[in-house]
């Protein structure tokens, strides 16, 4: 599980201060898949690297998996992120340099894996996503919806219990869209914890549970919905 | 260290790869070339010269009036010294030790084809001996009887017995004795007898640049030409050289129609000898390190680009879990395989030019230890090189994966 107590991010630079989150409080339970949508410059992005301990905050608590991610050192944040939780992200980011097979193994790499559980773990990875056959290949020779699914497979070799996921589709056309987003619901349904920024309404509302940031302020709709019933009732 | 990506990105890069070693190898190539030469030299500064040259003073005065008499002057001239206070001894010789140039080949038979052995002919006379100080190592001196003197034309024969130093008998005759033996002095001619070995003293730079500074012969006969004068060794008492110079450049000034061409201690000559070649030594270093200094920071230089160039794939690497020391490493790592790669190469290159330089001098400046050292010295300049840009790299903030697209 992952909840967010209180949680404001400032970004500051020498001429303006930018809220960028304000005051967030979460729970997002394990094994939950939860959109988060908004407009452009809500803090969406923001939110996701808090979550992912890709950057640091200063005011409230985060814990992860039951641990409080506040003010870990660069090193133990870094562990955090290799072993809990995986990233997709909208442009893909695989390295061009290495081979299908070296992306998936980077993670399982800086883990420090034996070769013989690297291998089966990668192999696994990318059967699961229908790559298994051009491990060889490099990322340049592969299509946009192929690049997304071989970081989806890169994200889940380590088997992270979530998996935080940037605009996945936005790079991709909508065909190719339905094949990722059917792939992160089918890892979902395997019981790993997914939470996906979108700007696509239809992808959201497939998710258990939307998010909607306005103004870097969360407000959490299944809530919202609930408190609607209430009051109606 | 995880080092098969590493391999798999070069290879991916082969253009700045090869680029890189090419510089490391051929920076390596020079600079190792050079440091074996220079610490070569350098260490004949250590090399004995074998005679006192603190208490010898050359003089090489030379007639420009035509009608004067050398032969006389020659005899009135060592009178006049001889009398002077603290001087030991003097003696007329065609060549002065450590600026011995006039190297010539002699051999064993009187072939056509016959080996070739370079060395330096010492014309003087019987008082070169206690002059330098040379002992006799075997055979027997030789003496006022041996020499021959007079004016070249008139005089048309040679000293057909020699004395040859000790360096000189091993380098002909190795193991056997030298005296009895003969030699000629130049090809198919000049037959001469080795009557004695003397200790060994210092020719010059073209057989020190040869590894035979001490090979020499000294042939018992004084003979003058106009064009060909006499110069004098004179040994004085131990301190008192610098004092006496002037003096002794004033007692050859009482013969009119000549100047005094050259008047020095033979420290010195000595002196001068090492830092013609010392300093030729120093530019060859100078140059390297400012080549190792060019290798270094195109290092960094190009560490830095790629380092700008793969931010975004060095955040993503962060993101998914490398350590700050993570990045350093592999950047580190990366260039240590290349630097390897160049320096291995380098090796290679080093060994065709010492070689090639070896051939050419007849000498051998091959040393492993120099070039090992070498090696660690490059390696470390490029890890010190990469350092600041891996560093850089390392401190890649891994947002940058979802900030920039
Ligand atoms: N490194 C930063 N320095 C300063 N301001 C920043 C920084 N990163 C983000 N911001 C600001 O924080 C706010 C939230 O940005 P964020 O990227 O989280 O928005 P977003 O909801 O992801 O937008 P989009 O839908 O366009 O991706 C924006 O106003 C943005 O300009
Ligand atoms: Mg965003």
């Amino acid at each position: 599980m992952l909840r967010m107590e209180n949680v404001s991010k400032i970004y500051r630079t020498d001429l303006v201060e930018t809220h960028a989150l304000r005051k967030v409080d979460l729970h997002i339970k394990a094994g939950e898949f939860v959109s988060v949508t908004g407009p452009s410059g809500s803090g969406k992005t923001t939110f996701l690297n808090l979550a992912g301990a890709l950057e640091t905050f200063e005011e409230g608590d985060y814990f992860l998996d039951g641990q409080n991610v506040k003010g870990l050192s660069d090193d133990k944040l870094s562990e955090i992120r290799n072993q809990k939780i995986g990233f997709i992200f909208q442009s893909f980011n695989l390295l061009p340099d290495l081979p299908l097979f070296d992306n998936v193994d980077v993670p399982l790499r800086y883990r420090g894996m034996s070769a013989k559980e690297r291998k089966e773990r990668i192999e696994h990875a990318l059967e699961t996503v229908g790559l298994a056959s051009r491990m060889k290949h490099l990322p340049t020779q592969l299509s946009g919806g192929q690049q997304q699914r071989v970081a989806i497979a890169r994200a889940i070799a380590g088997e992270p219990k979530f998996l935080l996921a940037d605009e996945p589709t936005g790079n991709l056309d909508s065909l190719m869209a339905q094949q990722v987003m059917e792939l992160l619901e089918d890892i979902n349904s395997k019981g790993t914890t997914i939470i996906m920024v979108t700007h696509d309404d239809q992808l959201a509302r497939r998710a258990h549970r939307n998010i909607q940031i306005f103004d870097g302020q969360v407000s959490d709709i299944e809530k919202a919905v609930a408190n609607d019933v209430i009051r109606s009732a | 260290m995880d080092i098969k990506p590493i391999f798999l990105s070069l290879k991916q890069n082969k253009f700045m790869t090869i680029l890189m070693i090419v510089q490391i190898a051929f920076t390596m190539g020079v600079l190792s070339s050079s440091v074996l030469v220079a610490t070569d030299t350098l260490r004949e500064w250590g090399m004995d010269s074998g005679i006192p040259h603190e208490d010898i003073i050359r003089i090489s005065p030379e007639f420009f009036d035509e009608n004067q008499d050398i032969g006389q002057a020659l005899v009135k001239d060592i009178e006049r010294v001889k009398q002077m206070a603290n001087v030991i001894n003097v003696a007329p010789s065609n060549a002065v030790p450590f600026t011995a140039e006039n190297m010539i080949n002699v051999y064993l038979t009187a072939e056509e084809d016959a080996q070739e052995y370079k060395t330096v002919v010492f014309h003087s006379d019987e008082n070169i001996f206690d002059v330098l100080q040379l002992s006799l190592i075997d055979g027997r001196m030789l003496t006022a009887s041996d020499v021959i003197r007079g004016e070249e034309g008139t005089t048309p024969e040679n000293a057909s017995q020699v004395m040859i130093s000790q360096a000189m008998a091993t380098a002909l005759f190795g193991e056997q004795a030298a005296v009895g033996q003969t030699i000629w002095l130049a090809k198919s001619s000049d037959p001469v007898q080795v009557v004695g070995t003397y200790s060994n003293f210092m020719t010059g730079e073209r057989l020190n640049g040869r590894g035979k500074s001490y090979q020499s012969i000294i042939r018992p006969q004084v003979k003058w030409s106009q064009a060909r004068q006499p110069n004098y060794l004179i040994r004085v008492e131990q301190g008192k050289a610098t004092a006496m110079l002037e003096d002794i450049i004033d007692v050859f000034y009482l013969e009119r129609g000549r100047y005094i061409n050259s008047s020095e201690l033979l420290k010195r000559t000595q002196k001068r000898m090492y830092d013609g070649r010392g300093s030729r030594a120093l530019t060859m270093l100078v140059i390297s390190v400012i080549l190792l200094i060019i290798t270094g920071l195109g290092m960094t230089g190009l560490t830095a680009f790629q380092v700008t160039q793969k931010s975004k794939q060095i955040g993503t690497r962060r993101a998914l879990g490398a350590k700050k020391s993570d990045i350093m490493r592999y950047f580190l790592t990366e260039n240590s395989i290349i630097t390897i790669i160049g320096l291995l190469i380098g090796v290679l290159v080093t060994l065709t030019i010492t070689f090639e330089l070896s051939e050419q001098a007849s000498q051998n400046f091959m040393n492993l230890s120099v070039l090992l050292l070498t090696g660690l010295v490059m390696w470390l300049v490029n890890i010190l090189a990469v350092w600041f840009p891996a560093k850089r790299a390392a401190n890649i903030d891994p947002a940058i994966v979802t900030r920039s697209s």
